[in-house]
């Protein structure tokens, strides 16, 4: 694949974020993939901004490792965004004429383009030098002027016709820029067939596909309580649930937001809250309701950087542990990870019709970067998920007999013990079926018993419920066979995907796993995988390695094998390395290339 | 909705209470079976929501849905469910520690959003599952507590003044002794489109026995007014032993209904 990686830099009010979402939206258009991030400062508005956009030939799903080209239109408080603008000596640098004094110490730039936009936008009594830039760019990438035109257009369309039609005429001179100055870079182009099907084409966050999965998977409930980065998520439900006859309400917090979905999906209507560390905190005691009393429940977590209020419009995977061991008393649950964008669709839609299937609390991990960057893909197929509940037949004798309301005996059984663990389910409304769910323990019969023996059946139960996902395909996507396996979970995997790509270019086959199903951990899958290859990398964006403490309090030698399927196989070998670093910058490919050949060049690891 | 014809001990559930003898809230169990016998309420269309305490335990003990949830949460999943489920008869139900202290957000939120639902807080100014700590509404100087041996020392909390501040648009208050009129009250809470807040004075013969004094000091005042400056001027001169429904003044219920074009693509959006 063939790419570009371009930032845009400025501060407040000069509109670079929209000059990423115009540049990527013409690129579009013209039939490229592409993917932006937006990153901000801690101002709310105003304040320093930037974007970065990576342009391929192909799908993009990561920012590459590099900077090509760097655009600024203003230098003042650039030192915030130098650790994720990885400057180097290669990239070429486009500044405005009254930019600024660029900073000391960062790499000098292969080459400098020095150009009045803002000269050229004050010509016409604009001050948008962001237009004429975003015009220039495009124009050098090969967009036509009407492209360019139509991106304007749709970027501004909740803007005045006049200042509309003056930012068009200004994208004119930007257009004609580019005639005169080329840029000292080799331009990105689309394949052939991405032209034919760019009427198929989607931009997309993966903030939005995770709305889209969950209302298509049959989310019809949906608590909000506004969090950065996950209030997106809520604002774009927000604004089609009604559509689909269900409600959206905003709650005074996380509690509430938590709770009135457990309330909802009692009601028989699928719920779903979306949050970000501290309000997963806040929702934990909650969750553990929703697995006593087998409610369903989806909550989405889009992590950003911990602990506490930490970096909140950053990305990171340090939720781990919290979701996986953050619920009170033994309290199994699903917790699921969404291995990119367009994943984010899938693995709602499946995190979905996980909790109503199982009658339990689903939690579904994305990050900032997943969240938050848009991304132009295929569109996306719709998947079969649904919310589907299989509802308790009512005793018809027991209803017909009407002396059996005043019968000491319980009817129905909300929480029978059975074989797959899942009980009959009644909904409120039904009759026959009335019971009081509760995060009390209970029996069967749904009646609160502190008994040993009940307290045993029904944590066994709710164990239970969980043992069959583990063979389930969804469990992870692997790809490609070689003597590393490369393990990761979330975000980190379509990066990794890179990184294989660029190993196999110096010939050194690695097979990538991604991991969507991280509870419960599909332990014996992992194992036959790491049998397969000589050494195991797991890598996280975290700092303690969390997924890597996880893996390791399984019994991965399988030391006490019971399983008679598996006595074939020696796991008693099977170690890995682990490589783990907090954000906020991203994972790149070649970061991980470079960790992949350490660990090719350590024997150490052959010991034993 | 559909009706049928029960009498009021049909409702129970035959599941035993686990309150101590004397308790307040059988009475309050009572009168909720009374409320529905009246209402002709079809057991499977009611649902009653609680949260953590003595008092939240009585979902068990009524014949019908229930959700015995996490302390202090019973009203966001009461108003989760009925915002759901607009079919059902939702009633919140709980303690004064749960409703005004570990749950006091909720309270005054549910009172601005109006959510048709019923919340009836069966108030016996103490912690009585953990065995007798100071409520929100114990009084300053009672000492009987290990936790706080010179008394709260903290004025007590006016649920009902603070309803109506909060936007409450039913505003009533029972008593454990008079089970009749609390079934009353309820009828008419049920009945009421909007949030109605049930305020009921439920002794604690355990941990309180002072409080079989209450029937000596309750006073009948059915204001029932729908002006808001009278109710507040009313509540705040309020000794805290009146009963009777003191606000109602119907207004806008949540959620509003909108009318959106069906049939839009959830995907449109994500086309270039």
């Amino acid at each position: 694949m063939s790419s570009l990686t371009l930032a845009m830099v400025g501060s407040g009010g000069t509109g670079v974020v929209a000059l990423g979402e115009m540049l990527l939206w013409a690129a579009a258009k013209q039939g490229l993939f592409g993917m932006l991030r937006k990153t901000f400062g801690p101002q709310i508005r105003g304040g320093e901004s930037a974007a970065i956009v990576r342009l391929g030939s192909e799908v993009v799903a990561n920012l590459g490792s590099e900077l090509e080209l760097l655009m600024v239109l203003d230098w003042n408080n650039f030192q915030r965004f130098a650790d994720e603008i990885p400057l180097t000596e290669d990239t070429v640098l486009i500044q405005d004429l009254h930019a600024g004094e660029r900073p000391p110490n960062l790499p000098e730039p292969r080459q400098i383009l020095t150009l009045d936009f803002l000269g050229l936008a004050k010509s016409l009594g604009s001050s948008h030098s962001n237009i004429v830039l975003l015009a220039y760019v495009a124009s050098w990438l090969g967009c036509q002027p009407e492209v360019i035109e139509a991106a304007v257009r749709h970027r501004l369309k909740a803007h005045e016709q006049a200042s509309v039609d003056l930012a068009v005429v200004v994208a004119g001179l930007g257009v004609k820029l580019s005639h005169d100055q080329a840029i000292p870079l080799k331009a990105v182009k689309p394949s052939a067939a991405n032209r034919a099907n760019r009427e198929k084409l989607w931009l997309a966050t993966g903030n939005q596909l995770i709305g889209l999965g969950a209302l298509e998977a049959g989310i019809r409930f949906v608590a909000a309580y506004p969090i950065t980065p996950a209030s997106d998520v809520l604002e774009w439900i927000a604004g089609q649930i009604e559509a689909v006859g269900g409600h959206l309400v905003q709650a005074e917090d996380e509690l509430a937001a938590v709770n009135m979905a457990i309330g909802a999906s009692f009601g028989g209507v699928p719920a779903m809250t979306a949050t970000s560390g501290p309000g997963l905190a806040l929702m934990t005691e909650a969750m553990g309701l929703a697995v006593a009393s087998e409610t369903p429940l989806v909550v989405v977590d889009v992590m950003r950087g911990g602990p506490s209020t930490g970096i909140p419009t950053k990305s990171e995977q340090s939720d781990l542990n919290l979701a996986v061991y953050g619920l009170h008393g033994d309290a199994p649950h699903v917790v699921l990870s969404a291995l990119s964008v367009a994943d984010c669709h899938f693995t709602a839609g499946w995190a979905t019709q996980l909790a109503s299937e199982r009658q339990t609390l689903v939690i579904l991990l994305s990050d900032q970067f997943l969240g938050q960057s848009s991304q132009i893909m295929s569109a996306l197929a719709k998947t079969d998920f649904s919310a589907h509940i299989n509802l308790a037949l009512p005793d018809q004798a027991q209803m017909e007999n009407k002396s059996a309301n005043r019968s000491q005996q319980p009817r129905y059984f909300r929480y029978l013990d059975t074989d797959s663990g899942i009980s009959p389910l009644a909904l409120p409304g039904q009759p026959g079926g009335m019971f009081t769910a509760d995060g009390l323990e209970h029996n069967a019969a749904a009646i609160p018993s502190p008994k040993a023996a009940d307290h045993k059946q029904q944590l066994a139960k709710r164990l239970r419920k969980l043992d069959s996902l583990v063979d389930t395909d969804y469990w992870a996507e692997l790809q490609g066979e070689g003597a590393i396996l490369l393990m990761c979970w979330g975000s980190l995997y379509q990066v990794s995907l890179e990184a294989q790509a660029q190993l196999r270019k110096k010939g050194i086959d690695i097979a990538v796993m991604g991991i969507r199903l991280l509870s419960p951990l599909p332990i014996q899958k992992i194992r036959q995988a790491m049998q397969r290859a000589e050494k195991t990398l797991v890598i996280e964006q975290n700092q303690q390695g969390q997924f890597a403490h996880y893996l390791r309090s399984f019994d991965l030698q399988n030391v006490n094998a019971q399983s008679l399927s598996f006595k074939h196989l020696d796991f008693k070998h099977l170690d890995f390395k682990q490589y783990c670093r907090p954000g906020p910058t991203l994972f790149t490919p070649a970061e991980i290339v470079a960790q992949v050949e350490a660990l090719i060049n350590d024997d150490s690891h052959n010991e034993s | 909705m559909m009706t049928v014809i029960m009498k009021a001990k049909e409702y129970k559930s035959g599941v035993k209470p686990i309150w101590c003898p004397g308790c307040g809230h059988f009475a309050v169990l009572n009168a909720i079976t009374k409320a529905f016998a009246a209402l002709e309420q079809a057991p499977e269309n009611a649902v009653l929501v609680s949260g953590i305490g003595c008092s939240s335990r009585l979902p068990a003990y009524i014949n019908s849905y229930g959700f015995h949830g996490v302390h202090g949460r019973a009203l966001p999943v009461a108003a989760g469910l009925k915002v759901a489920r607009p079919d059902l008869n939702v009633i919140a139900m709980g303690g004064d520690g749960d409703g005004f202290s570990i749950g006091g957000n909720h309270f005054l939120h549910a009172c601005r959003r109006n959510v048709n639902i019923v919340y009836v807080v069966m108030d016996n100014e103490v912690y009585g599952m953990t065995k007798g700590q100071a409520s929100p509404t114990t009084p300053e100087n009672w000492e009987h507590s290990k936790l706080t041996p010179h008394g709260p020392e903290v004025r007590p909390f006016q649920p009902c003044a603070i309803a109506l501040a909060s936007g409450a648009s039913f505003i009533a208050r029972g008593y454990s002794g008079d089970p009749n009129g609390l079934a009353r009250i309820l009828f008419e809470a049920v009945e009421h489109p909007g949030f109605a807040f049930v305020h009921v004075l439920s002794q604690c013969p355990t941990f309180c026995p002072e409080q079989a004094q209450w029937k000596q000091s309750v006073h009948l005042e059915d204001v029932s007014t729908s002006d808001l400056v009278q109710a507040a001027t009313f509540l705040h001169a309020d000794d805290g032993f009146a009963k009777g429904i003191f606000y109602r003044n119907p207004r806008r219920v949540w959620p509003v209904e909108h009318d959106t074009m069906q049939s839009v693509s959830l995907r449109k959006g994500f086309e270039i």
